[in-house]
């Protein structure tokens, strides 16, 4: 198992370069000059522009300003913000909390969610009620997220007026040690529910089908009708193997999820990373466009690591490594 | 078989997703009505920006949004007064013009106060003014101060001397200028010239970028990036404390989000306003304030390149196909554009024709252009950047020319490669043969807007994208500027803008902005300024929300 | 995989398969319908989706009538018949990126799954490293390093140059689930008794690939795809409603939703109705796509779906 993980995280830092790289390049070469834009928006004295460009060192030959860039990597610093004037290790710390705490509640509320619905197809399985679960669940991740966010936001935020409209609140507690604020608890819970949609149908669908194939609906039903402590031996049974396709989603859906994201930050304003990455690349701000790429990627394959683990972790029967996540595309 | 059993007994399994069930209804119940009100004495007002300001360097800021924040914290010499757009002393408490037109000497007041508790004196008024102009600020905003004696050597670095700047007294700073330059007043009101203590300034790591100090009404106190940005009331203004004490300046970026934002309440001011025609719009009634904006929007003719390029009767074609009345009547309300320089700076000129809508003329000059029925026209692609606002209108024009048997193809692109396309560099032409494109005036005088976009020693990116080159026009600009007298100035800019306008349709005039603001009733005290939205002083308003 | 089946337990054939490929076939069916026949049903309609329908001084947009079954949008143009054009952008993004996907994941799943060993750990490490990658965000940058479509070699060529960009961006970062199933199936038949067979009598590898491996793996991906394609139109619909989509006039459904946004609180049919378009035609791909997976192999029905 330790033999697995060093080799997953040493084969990681390759790959991550490989993937800055890529970035780099696609960004450098978006038209647009990041000089000009530093200037500001307004006309003004074409030497100003160039006064910049050398500050920043943006006159220099490309392959030079990569091999500086990519030495500065190499040693854990991701650059300037171009537009902010200030590390993008910064500029992560403010965002990437926002985010995480969207996803976790939003991964909660599909897990929750999803569980249940998928629970109660697989229950009514072969009649209209599975059947109208099961087009529910399709219906919540067939719809898109940022349409959805809005509807969400004009039923229960100003039609009924149950809920904020927007934001992230600035009245949260501080998480103590890392200065991270906490949104306002009530600012979450529409964005979380918009992004947590879609995942939810897939969850649902997944135990449904995980239910049906174990056979754990019949063996409930039995054991339903013979004792409820019986029965409780066995929800822990049939839960356990539910996970699994809470953890495959998550797993599969990672990229998904944080698309989900920036169209649900841009609708609740929620200051999030994937609105910061979306404005970076508009700014042609390249440092925080790729570190943020960068530190992006390399969570989604620590989730999968993880997912790995988990799956190992569940079901013993299964190898870290061997079962990989199944390979049908799911968003 | 098993039915009865499931439907008597809720199976262990639904658990789950009643409890989900009832979490969900809860929250929903506990978050109704959660209008906390603060101790009650405090007075806070929330306004909407689109983004975070890329800048709070008074030095660098050029847009609006850094200076809807800086407006609050920073204070220069001298101001407009919002309303009627006159120059007033602000630190300055006096100021005298030698005769000759070339000295400008000023007074500062006593009791002027820097966040952090130090007295402003001279010596911090020509400390910023070198910052300004230093070439290791790298401000795109240099240019306001490069009239004074010496400033063109100093700001390329060639020399630490500045003639142009003295301060004889801790209370008295004099400007030189090199030639006499009739809207430097006007000029200095720009933030750019804030004044700024040099103890917090000359940090190398640049922490002010985070936590400005200055000398404004208001001071900083913090900055959630993409969130908020919140100030307080500085309670040693020189102008007096402020009723408000305390400005949330929110980051909303998704405009219809922020409408129900402010309609649930959570906004006191916001910068946009529904449709004209919505029932909200009635429904929100008095709420909803109008007022000019000196700015002018415009479609830009590429003269660089074919076919526009020398070809007036073209430009005046597509100018007659344009439905501008319906722009103004069903689109944004904003007035039609006769010409260049809008209401409220001197110069305009009501009387101008413009170019009304006139299909039928439209096609004749068409065909006068030696494009009869538009045969024989290259693809012309129209440039905006990406907006949905912009979308519309710009669709609208598409099918305006459709009209006349010009296709027209849009091309929507983010900001940064649509500057790329109009500006081209100051030798190439920029790409676009059309782009859209609007220009607010730095400060109310017609050469805020000439110079920049029709003087031809600005062609290219200095904001002449249009490439216009009209020597007529040149000298006429450069006559004003030297001018004394208002009344001779104003001339020279108007007949200016008949060249431009009614001989050589140097663009499509499209309309003249206007502000559209939304205020909650208990916001008292608001003075509109056609200096837009964004500069309507906070410090003069109050919150009387009363007990009912 | 999940888990296989425990001996003894069969799942139950319900009508929960055959139902959702019905209601699937009938969704998308319809909107292909829409689609193809985008000229003839605006013209019995009775409004061009491109030109203003209300007359010039009716504010925009009008509530649905008789004369616009859907109303119009905020240029007075008619809803309905730019929701039928909009199937059309949707559709030939959705399917266009999805093709580019299957091909580059069959070439890079084949090879890997076919080859084995080292081309196979290579090309496994670059499919992990495009699946790991923020995909939404490195496909706003793609699109954005393309402002001009028109002058694009190939692109240049479609009738609508700004949504080529799109599906080739979607397709070059969709490929991976299909790379990954491809290449299981590859592993898996490969030690099917056939393969092995054909190994013996002596055929080569391509016709072992062509001939055996591939009409194999077609059903698997087939499903993988018909699910592709909703998740597709979901994208475009994202970007389109970013305003980086589909270029105006196009009638998008994403740039519909954004235009109708500004209308929400009192004409909201403007941002509905493109709203329930896309959730209608990406509902119809994935019911399609759970049904075919029954359908095409009885033996995993339930499996991950």
């Amino acid at each position: 198992m330790t033999t697995y993980v060093l080799r997953r995280l040493t084969g990681l830092a390759p790959v991550l370069i490989a993937a800055a790289t890529i970035v780099w390049i696609l960004v450098f070469f978006i038209p647009g000059d990041p000089a000009r834009l530093m200037a500001g928006s307004r006309a003004l004295d074409p030497q100003v522009v160039e006064d910049i460009r050398a500050e920043w060192g943006l006159d220099r030959p490309v392959p030079l300003q990569y091999l500086t860039w990519l030495g500065k990597l190499l040693r854990g610093d991701l650059g300037t913000s171009y537009i902010q004037r200030r590390p993008v290790a910064e500029i992560l710390g403010d965002h990437f909390p926002p985010t995480l705490i969207l996803a976790l509640a939003a991964v909660a509320l599909s897990a929750g969610g999803g569980l249940a619905l998928g629970t109660l197809a697989a229950f009514a399985r072969g009649r209209l009620p599975g059947l109208v679960v099961q087009v529910l669940a399709l219906v919540g991740a067939s719809t898109p997220v940022f349409w959805i966010g809005l509807m969400l936001m004009l039923l229960f935020s100003s039609r009924l007026g149950w809920l904020p409209v927007l934001g992230y609140g600035d009245d949260g507690a501080m998480v103590p040690g890392i200065g991270v604020r906490l949104p306002e608890w009530d600012h979450l819970v529409l964005p979380a529910l918009t992004l947590s949609l879609m995942s939810m149908g897939a969850i649902a669908r997944l135990t449904r089908s995980s239910l049906a194939e174990t056979g754990s609906a019949e063996y409930l039903r039995t054991a339903a009708a013979k004792g409820a402590s019986r029965a409780r031996v066995l929800v822990g049974h049939a839960l356990r193997n539910a996970l699994i396709p809470v953890i495959t989603v998550i797993g599969l859906d990672f990229s998904a999820l944080l698309g989900g994201a920036v169209a649900t930050e841009y609708v609740f304003a929620w200051p999030g990373l994937g609105k910061t990455v979306a404005r970076a690349i508009a700014l042609r701000d390249l440092p925080v466009v790729v570190g943020c790429v960068l530190f992006l990627t390399m969570i989604a394959v620590l989730v999968s690591l993880a997912v790995d683990l988990l799956y190992a972790a569940i079901d013993p029967r299964i190898q870290p490594g061997a079962a990989g996540i199944p390979s049908v595309t799911l968003r | 078989m098993f039915r009865g059993v499931t439907a008597s007994r809720p199976c262990p399994a639904v658990r789950p997703f009643l409890l989900f069930l009832c979490a969900v209804a809860a929250l929903g119940l506990a978050c109704r009505n959660r209008e906390t009100a603060g101790p009650a004495a405090e007075q806070t007002f929330r306004f909407r920006i689109r983004e975070d300001p890329p800048t709070l360097d008074p030095a660098r800021a050029i847009d609006q949004l850094s200076e809807a924040v800086l407006f609050r914290l920073f204070r220069g010499l001298v101001e407009l007064e919002p309303a009627t757009m006159t120059v007033r002393p602000a630190v300055a408490e006096s100021w005298t013009v030698s005769e000759d037109r070339l000295t400008y000497t000023f007074r500062l007041r006593d009791d002027v106060y820097f966040h952090n508790g130090r007295k402003v004196t001279a010596r911090d008024v020509a400390w910023s003014y070198r910052r300004l102009l230093s070439p290791a600020t790298k401000s795109p905003r240099r240019s306001i101060l490069e009239p004074l004696a010496g400033a063109a050597a100093f700001a390329r670095g060639a020399t630490t001397d500045l003639p142009g700047l003295t301060t004889p007294d801790d209370r008295t700073i004099a400007l030189r200028l090199e030639k006499p330059f009739a809207p430097f007043l006007s000029a200095l009101t720009l933030m750019n010239t804030a004044i700024l203590p040099a103890e917090v300034y000359e940090d190398p790591g640049e922490a002010y970028l985070r936590a400005p100090v200055g000398c404004g009404p208001f001071h900083f106190v913090r900055w959630e990036q993409s969130n908020f940005i919140e100030l307080a009331a500085f309670d040693r203004f020189y102008g007096g404390r402020p009723s408000i004490d305390r400005v949330v300046v929110r980051i909303i970026e998704n405009h219809q989000g922020a409408l129900q934002e402010y309609l649930a309440g959570g906004l006191d001011s916001l910068d946009e306003v529904p449709e004209d025609d919505d029932p909200l719009a009635a429904a929100l009634g008095d709420e909803i304030l109008r007022y000019p904006f000196i700015g002018t929007e415009f479609i830009g003719f590429n003269h660089a390149v074919a076919p526009f390029k020398g070809n007036a009767a073209l430009r005046q074609a597509f100018n007659y196909a344009v439905d501008k009345e319906y722009f103004h009547k069903t689109r944004h309300g904003n007035p039609m554009a006769n010409g260049i320089i809008p209401p409220g700076a001197p110069g305009h000129d009501p009387s101008l024709p413009g170019y009304p809508y006139d299909p039928e003329k439209a096609r004749r000059l068409l065909a006068q252009a030696g494009y009869p029925g538009g045969r024989g026209l290259p693809p012309i692609t129209l440039w905006y950047n990406t907006a949905e606002s912009l979308n519309q209108d710009m669709q609208k024009i598409q099918l305006d020319l459709k009209q006349i048997d010009v296709n027209l193809t849009l091309q929507s692109v983010d900001w940064a490669a649509y500057i790329a396309a109009i500006e081209g560099t100051p030798v190439r032409p920029g790409q676009a043969p059309m782009y859209r494109f609007g220009w607010s005036l730095d400060y109310p005088d017609a050469e805020s807007i000439l110079r920049p976009l029709l003087h031809s020693a600005n062609a290219g990116p200095a904001g002449n994208y249009s490439r216009y080159a009209n020597p007529r026009v040149d000298a006429l600009i450069d006559e004003a500027m030297g001018l004394v007298d208002d009344a001779a100035r104003a001339e020279r800019y108007m007949e200016a803008q008949r060249i431009a306008v009614m001989e050589d349709a140097v663009w499509l005039f499209l309309s003249y902005y206007e502000s559209k603001t939304l205020f909650k009733p208990w916001v008292k005290g608001v003075v509109t300024t056609p200096l837009g939205e964004f500069r309507i002083p906070i410090e003069r308003l109050r919150i009387e929300k009363g007990s009912s | 995989m999940p888990p296989a089946a425990p001996p003894g337990v069969h799942a139950r054939v319900g009508s929960g398969p055959r139902a959702s490929l019905m209601l699937g076939l009938v969704l998308v069916g319809f909107f292909v319908l829409c689609a193809a026949a985008a000229p003839v049903l605006s013209r019995w309609i009775g409004f061009d989706p491109l030109v203003q329908a209300t007359d010039r001084w009716t504010t925009p947009p009008t509530p649905p009538d008789r004369a616009h079954p859907l109303g119009t949008d905020a240029l007075g143009r008619d809803l309905l018949s730019r929701l039928v054009h909009g199937a059309r952008v949707s559709l030939l993004v959705g399917v266009a990126a999805e093709i580019i996907a299957i091909v580059i994941g069959i070439v890079i799943g084949g090879c890997a799954g076919y080859a084995g060993g080292r081309v196979d750990a290579w090309l496994m490490r670059v499919t992990d490293l495009v699946f790991a990658f923020p995909a939404p965000l490195l496909a706003l940058a793609a699109i954005a390093a393309v402002p001009d479509p028109e002058t694009v070699p190939l692109l240049r060529h479609l009738p609508e140059p700004s949504l080529g960009v799109v599906f080739v961006v979607l397709g070059g970062i969709g490929w991976v689930g299909i790379a990954r199933l491809v290449r299981g199936e590859f592993l898996r038949i490969r030690e099917q008794e056939f393969a092995r067979a054909a190994q013996a009598i002596g055929a080569g590898g391509a016709r072992i690939v062509i001939r055996h491996l591939l009409p194999n793996a077609a059903g698997p991906i087939v499903v993988a795809g018909t699910l592709g394609v909703g998740g597709n139109i979901l994208m475009e619909a994202w970007l389109s409603f970013l305003g980086i989509g589909a270029r105006p006039p196009a009638p998008s459904w994403g740039s519909m939703i954004t235009e109708g946004q500004a209308y929400i609180l009192s004409k909201p049919w403007v941002c509905v109705f493109p709203g329930l378009a896309v959730l209608g035609v990406v509902l119809g791909f994935n019911l399609l796509g759970d049904g075919l997976n029954a359908w095409l192999d009885p033996r995993r029905r339930h499996a991950a779906s």
